[in-house]
C-alpha cells in the first residue's frame, strides 16, 4: 500500500521510470476500454484511443490519489473516446460530415434533453472492481454457455444471431439464457445495495 | 404469456432485434402485468448498466495487449511537456527551502557578475590628486583631461598615502601621481612594481611625456 502511494507521488512528481511503468500497466486497461462494444472500433483505431488516453492522463494525475482512480478514469476516458470517435464515424457515414440542429430534429422543436455531466456519470475505480467482482460471481453461477453467452454479447458485443450460430442454439434459446442470467446478476448485485445505488445513479 | 415466452421476447427487444410482431406482443403482456412490467424494467435497467459498464470492469483487471514500444516515446513527450518546470526539488528540509536557498544563489550570482562588469567598466587607471602645491591644479596639462583615466582629490596626506595601499578593484591596472619633491611622475602598477618618470621642465614636453606614460599604464603587466 505505503509502495504505491510512493509509486503514485512519483508520478505526480512526474518520474519518467514511474510514468513508463504506469503506462505499460494502463495500457492494456485503455485499450481493452476503446474496444468497448458500443464502440465498434478496429485494433488500430482502438490503439490510437488509447495512447490519446494515456496522453490526455498525465494531465490528470495530480487530481488523483491512488492507482485505482488512475486505472478508473483511464478505462472510463478510453471507453468514452472510443465510443464518442464511433459516433462521429458513423455521423460521418450517415450524412456525409453534414450536421444538423438538434432542436430540428425534435418533434415542435422542443428542447432536447442535455446529456449528464460527465463527473456525474463515472464510476469509481472501487466501484468497477465491484462490479466486476459481482458479475464473475454471477457468472460462474450459471451454467456455462449462458455464462459464455451473457460474457460475450454484454462484454465483448458479439450480435443475438451470431451467438445463435457459434453455439448450435435456436434464437429463442439465447434469448432465454440471456434473460436468466440477467435475472441472476441483477439478484448478485442488489446484494451490493451501495453498489446498485451507484450504477443507477449512473442510469440517470 | 409463460416465463419462457416473455424472457425469449425480453432478451430480443433488450438486444432491438425484436420483429414488430414481438414487439407487440411483449407490450400486451406488460401492460396486463404489473408484476411482469417491472421484471422487464429491472431486466432492462441491468442490462443497460452491463451492457455500458461491464466492458469496463473487465478493462481494469486486463494484461494484454502490450504496450507497443513505438509508442512510448509519445508518451513520454506527454510527461515531459506536462512536467517541464514543474520538477520537485526534494531536499532533507523540504521543497520551499531549497528552492529559497537556489534562488538566493543564483540572484547572489547575477549581482557579481553585474559587479565585476561595473569595475570592469570603470577607468583602468587611477590619478591622485593631493593639494594644489602637488598637482598642476587646472592647469591645462593636467591629466584630468585624459580618457580612461579617474582622478582621486584627497585633502590631505593621509589620505593620499591610504588611496596608494588601498584595495586593488577588478580592472584597476596601475594608479598614478605626481611628485612634485622629484619632479617625477609615479606609477603604482596593480603587480605591486613601482616605477618613477622624471618630467622634464618644458610644459609642452613635459604634458607628452605624461600622456605616453598614462597609455603605457592603461594596458596591464604580468
Amino acid at each position: 500500500m505505503d509502495d504505491d502511494r510512493q509509486w503514485f507521488k512519483k508520478l505526480q512528481g512526474g518520474d519518467r521510470d514511474a510514468w513508463d511503468e504506469a503506462f505499460r500497466e494502463l495500457y492494456p486497461c485503455a485499450f481493452s476500454a476503446a474496444r468497448h462494444p458500443l464502440a465498434a472500433l478496429d485494433t488500430a483505431e482502438a490503439e490510437d484511443v488509447a495512447i490519446e488516453t494515456l496522453e490526455a492522463i498525465v494531465a490528470k494525475v495530480q487530481d488523483l490519489g491512488t492507482k485505482n482512480e488512475l486505472k478508473a478514469l483511464c478505462v472510463t476516458m478510453a471507453s468514452r473516446a472510443a465510443i464518442s470517435r464511433h459516433r462521429k464515424l458513423s455521423a460521418l457515414k450517415r450524412g456525409g460530415g453534414q450536421t444538423e440542429s438538434l432542436q430540428e430534429t425534435m418533434p415542435n422543436g422542443e428542447p432536447r434533453p442535455e446529456p449528464a455531466d460527465p463527473k456525474t456519470r463515472q464510476l469509481a475505480g472501487a466501484e468497477l472492481h465491484e462490479l466486476q467482482r459481482v458479475l464473475t460471481g454471477a457468472l460462474s453461477e450459471l451454467d456455462p454457455v449462458s455464462s459464455t453467452l451473457i460474457r460475450q454479447h454484454l462484454m465483448d458485443g458479439t450480435g443475438y444471431q451470431e451467438l445463435a450460430e457459434q453455439h448450435g442454439v435456436p434464437l429463442g434459446t439465447v434469448g432465454v439464457k440471456l434473460s436468466r442470467g440477467l435475472k441472476k446478476i441483477r439478484e448478485k448485485l442488489s446484494l451490493s445495495p451501495l453498489l446498485m445505488k451507484e450504477l443507477q445513479e449512473y442510469l440517470r | 404469456m409463460d416465463t419462457e415466452r416473455f424472457d425469449e421476447l425480453a432478451a430480443k427487444i433488450l438486444a432491438d432485434c425484436a420483429s414488430t410482431e414481438e414487439r407487440k406482443e411483449c407490450d400486451q403482456a406488460l401492460s396486463k402485468s404489473p408484476e411482469l412490467k417491472k421484471e422487464f424494467l429491472q431486466m432492462e435497467e441491468t442490462y443497460r448498466l452491463l451492457r455500458e459498464q461491464s466492458p469496463l470492469a473487465s478493462a481494469m483487471n486486463t494484461e494484454e495487449p502490450a504496450l507497443p514500444e513505438y509508442r512510448l516515446e509519445r508518451l513520454r513527450s506527454a510527461v515531459t511537456k506536462e512536467f517541464r518546470g514543474k520538477e520537485k526539488v526534494s531536499g532533507p528540509q523540504g521543497f520551499p527551502f531549497w528552492r529559497l536557498i537556489r534562488q538566493l544563489t543564483a540572484s547572489l550570482a547575477v549581482l557579481m557578475i553585474v559587479g565585476v562588469l561595473y569595475m570592469y567598466s570603470l577607468p583602468s587607471v587611477e590619478i591622485g590628486m593631493v593639494p594644489v602645491e602637488t598637482t598642476r591644479g587646472n592647469n591645462p596639462t593636467s591629466p584630468l583631461k585624459y580618457p580612461g583615466v579617474a582622478t582621486k582629490g584627497f585633502p590631505d596626506e593621509n589620505g593620499f598615502l591610504r588611496w596608494q595601499n588601498h584595495f586593488w578593484r577588478p580592472g584597476l591596472h596601475a594608479r598614478i601621481w605626481v611628485d612634485e619633491g622629484q619632479d617625477s611622475l609615479v606609477i603604482l602598477r596593480r603587480n605591486g612594481t613601482r616605477e618613477e618618470h622624471p618630467l622634464p621642465e618644458d610644459p609642452t614636453r613635459r604634458l607628452e611625456i605624461i600622456k605616453i606614460i598614462i597609455n603605457s599604464a592603461q594596458t596591464p603587466v604580468r
